[in-house]
């Protein structure tokens, strides 16, 4: 099976739409880096999940693959939304943060004040910037929102998987699941690019804010990008 | 360990890897067999030149056709035409326009076929604009009147729906003009059930007298299926000397784009051997006999003599022949994952199965290609990615060269795929490696720059924002 494997890991390795993943990566990793983490992670088990799926269902277009891509194109968006308006990423619990992004915060005095789970009272971020290089708490919501994001686009069918699939089809469940594991693990060099390059920035404070919005608006193109893309693929249906 | 050391350690690595590898024998390169060669069966062998030695003839997604010949114990490209139109994946040999000397005939995607001389390579003919996609090309005598005809059929996708089957004859006579021999054509059973538009893909071809009736017969595979759907296809069976429809198999739910002919169980009535697929779906190898009655499809005249397992997606690449010299024949089948199988002719158990040889094994060939007395099973390799259509492959394209009784892989005729991928792992790792080093040296020198102030860690919830305006790392 050496062969097999090495197929894989080639396919892994070639370059095809993989500034998608590095997109995706850079923008999650612009929230912060558990949460670009989390995004490779669930895009890891998302590919070994898929993989599995194509083998053991012998065919992998009996869902066309503009459903998975809709699903991930609208789960992009939202995420990069919700990064741009500062329901993730700044402190307090979510309901709060999203009330004050939608504008329905009660508000005394300057900006919106806020309260986090303790009790203690402080002025929310958003209502007034704060300075380069603040960072906010670890939000759960958001990194597991992250890794959920993450396995969708794991999940959804790509050019590099559908070149991969009729070997899955043709080894069996188990050999698939080793090679969409070296598949997985190969393609991550291109994820680990991107939340690389985010990290670089990430690393001087002044540039933290640019790195979020920039993420944000990345997640949000890509989501849109892939939809249409996908949508044109599916109106002109081909068979070799 | 240090991104340095690991850095090192990992190119040290691939580089031994790299250069452990054994060299690609460069004489036929990759760009001479152009982008999946031989797809579709477009792949044939003979000695078309007269020279006494056979040689390889294919078809490319680029538009050209590539001949290949053997001597002096290697492989040489011996011509390769201009570019005439891209999908040039329908090719046979023979005597197409009845002037006694053998033809190259190709057909392409966008609609045209072309017949060139075999030997002086001088173009002779170019159809009408006919349907696009012209794959599925036989030269043969199909009313049995002592010249040959051309079989075209042609069909692809949504931009023309359908497909159909053009029965050309060919003659060349000189121009009273000029005085030179010029090609001319008349198209028949223009009327004819044969002439109607039905499925698309018309790729698998073959003419043979396959009921025995004294009269051929124009045996065509189709698909139906566009899009991400099941498969979905036919063989149907025409009178040869009146283009009617005798027989239309059930449905194989797949496109059957290989199809041959021949008695492969020896007992002197022949069998039509098809393979089929359909995108990501099964595919699956399959055999049909004239049976008279009591049979399958419409009139119920031919049995199923033969469904295979499902082999793997796409098992277009399909021969029969008699590849191990134990006097029976066998089905050989090549697929999209890249196998390769051997199927007994007669009990239809699996002879042998191929390594992975690198995906879309859509054109397969027998003969004794370097006259050793042992027939080579001849495999074109080589995916592309097509518009709207994931069909691209993951190897550089290759024609393998396989002794067929020792399976041993004679000659891989194209480049060495682990080189590239070496050096590509090699770039991107080395690449990774850079940016988590200038990653970390932005963190230092921001550290450094301002060494009261570092780069500022995640807050705790209970520790408010302390001053906004100057709170943060500066």
């Amino acid at each position: 099976m050496i062969p097999e494997l090495a197929a894989a890991a080639a396919v892994g390795l070639s370059f095809s739409n993989a500034w998608l993943c590095i997109g995706l990566s850079f923008g999650t990793r612009g929230a912060s880096a558990s949460v670009g983490a989390r995004f490779i992670l669930g895009r890891f088990i998302g590919i070994l999940a898929i993989g599995v799926a194509i083998s053991a269902i012998g065919a992998v277009t009996e869902i066309p693959a503009i459903y998975f891509v809709a699903v991930f194109g609208a789960g992009s968006v939202l995420f990069g939304v919700l990064m741009l308006i500062g329901i993730f990423g700044g402190p307090g619990p979510f309901m709060r943060r999203l009330r004050h992004a939608l504008g329905l915060a009660r508000v005394s005095g300057v900006g919106c004040r806020g309260s986090d789970n303790d009790g203690d009272s402080y002025l929310s971020p958003s209502s007034r910037h704060p300075a380069p290089g603040t960072r906010y708490p670890r939000n759960k919501s958001m990194a597991s929102s992250s890794f959920f994001l993450g396995i969708l686009r794991g999940a959804t069918p790509c050019v590099k998987l559908m070149v991969l699939a009729p070997l899955l089809i043709a080894v069996g469940p188990w050999w698939a699941l080793a090679l969409s594991a070296v598949y997985a693990l190969a393609s991550s060099a291109y994820p680990i690019v991107g939340f690389l390059a985010a990290s670089t920035l990430a690393n001087v404070p002044d540039y933290d804010r640019v790195l979020k919005v920039a993420g944000a608006f990345l997640l949000i193109f890509i989501g849109f990008y892939m939809t249409a893309n996908e949508a044109l693929a599916y109106m002109a249906p081909g068979g070799d | 360990m240090s991104a340095r050391r690991a850095a090192s350690l990992l190119s040290a690595s691939m580089l031994i890897a790299v250069l452990q590898l054994p060299l690609a024998a460069a004489a036929i390169d990759s760009d001479f067999l152009g982008t999946a060669p031989g797809r579709f069966n477009s792949i044939k062998v003979a000695d078309v030149d007269g020279d006494g030695t056979p040689e390889i003839v294919f078809g490319n997604y680029d538009g050209r056709i590539g001949v290949i010949s053997y001597g002096d114990g290697g492989y040489r490209a011996e011509w390769r035409s201009p570019v005439l139109e891209y999908r040039l994946w329908g090719i046979d040999l023979g005597d197409a326009n009845n002037d006694g000397r053998t033809d190259i005939v190709a057909g392409g995607g966008e609609g045209h076929v072309y017949v060139f001389d075999a030997k002086s390579h001088a173009r002779l003919w170019k159809s009408p604009d006919i349907v696009r996609d012209a794959h599925g090309i036989r030269v043969a005598d199909v009313d049995s009147d002592g010249q040959n005809e051309l079989v075209v059929g042609c069909g692809y996708r949504t931009d023309v729906p359908h497909g159909r089957i053009y029965v050309f004859r060919l003659t060349t006579s000189p121009n009273a003009i000029s005085g030179r021999n010029e090609t001319t054509h008349l198209e028949l059973f223009r009327d004819a059930a044969i002439s109607r538009e039905f499925d698309t893909k018309i790729r698998g071809m073959a003419v043979a007298d396959v009921d025995r009736d004294g009269d051929m017969e124009i045996v065509a595979g189709s698909g139906v299926a566009l899009g991400e759907k099941p498969g979905e296809g036919y063989v149907r069976v025409f009178n040869g000397r009146t283009g009617a429809l005798e027989w239309k198999s059930p449905d194989t739910n797949g496109d059957v784009e290989g199809l041959v002919v021949a008695d492969t169980d020896g007992d002197g009535n022949p069998e039509i051997t098809g393979g089929n697929g359909y995108r990501y779906f099964q595919g699956y190898a399959f055999q049909y006999r004239y049976r008279g009655t009591g049979g399958v499809g419409s009139p119920p005249v031919y049995e199923q003599v033969w469904f295979s397992d499902n082999i793997g997606p796409k098992a277009y690449g399909l021969a029969v022949g008699d590849i191990d010299g134990d006097n029976a024949k066998e089905i050989v089948v090549g697929n999209q994952p890249g196998y390769i199988w051997a199927f007994d002719g007669s009990t239809h158990a699996v002879k042998w199965k191929s390594a992975l040889l690198g995906s879309d094994i859509l054109g397969i060939a027998i003969a004794d290609i370097d006259q050793d007395g042992t027939v080579e099973i001849i495999a074109g390799q080589g995916g592309y990615q097509g518009k709207a259509d994931f069909t691209s492959a993951y190897t550089d394209p290759h024609i393998y060269i396989i002794d067929g009784k020792t399976k041993a892989t004679e000659a891989v005729l194209g480049e060495q795929d682990y080189l590239e991928l070496a050096l590509q792992a090699t770039a991107l790792a080395l690449f990774i490696v850079l940016l988590a080093a200038v990653s970390r040296f932005t963190k230092k020198w921001y550290e450094a720059r301002d060494p009261i102030n570092p780069v500022p860690r995640v807050m705790h919830k209970s520790q408010p924002p302390q001053g906004l305006e100057s709170e943060g790392g500066r």
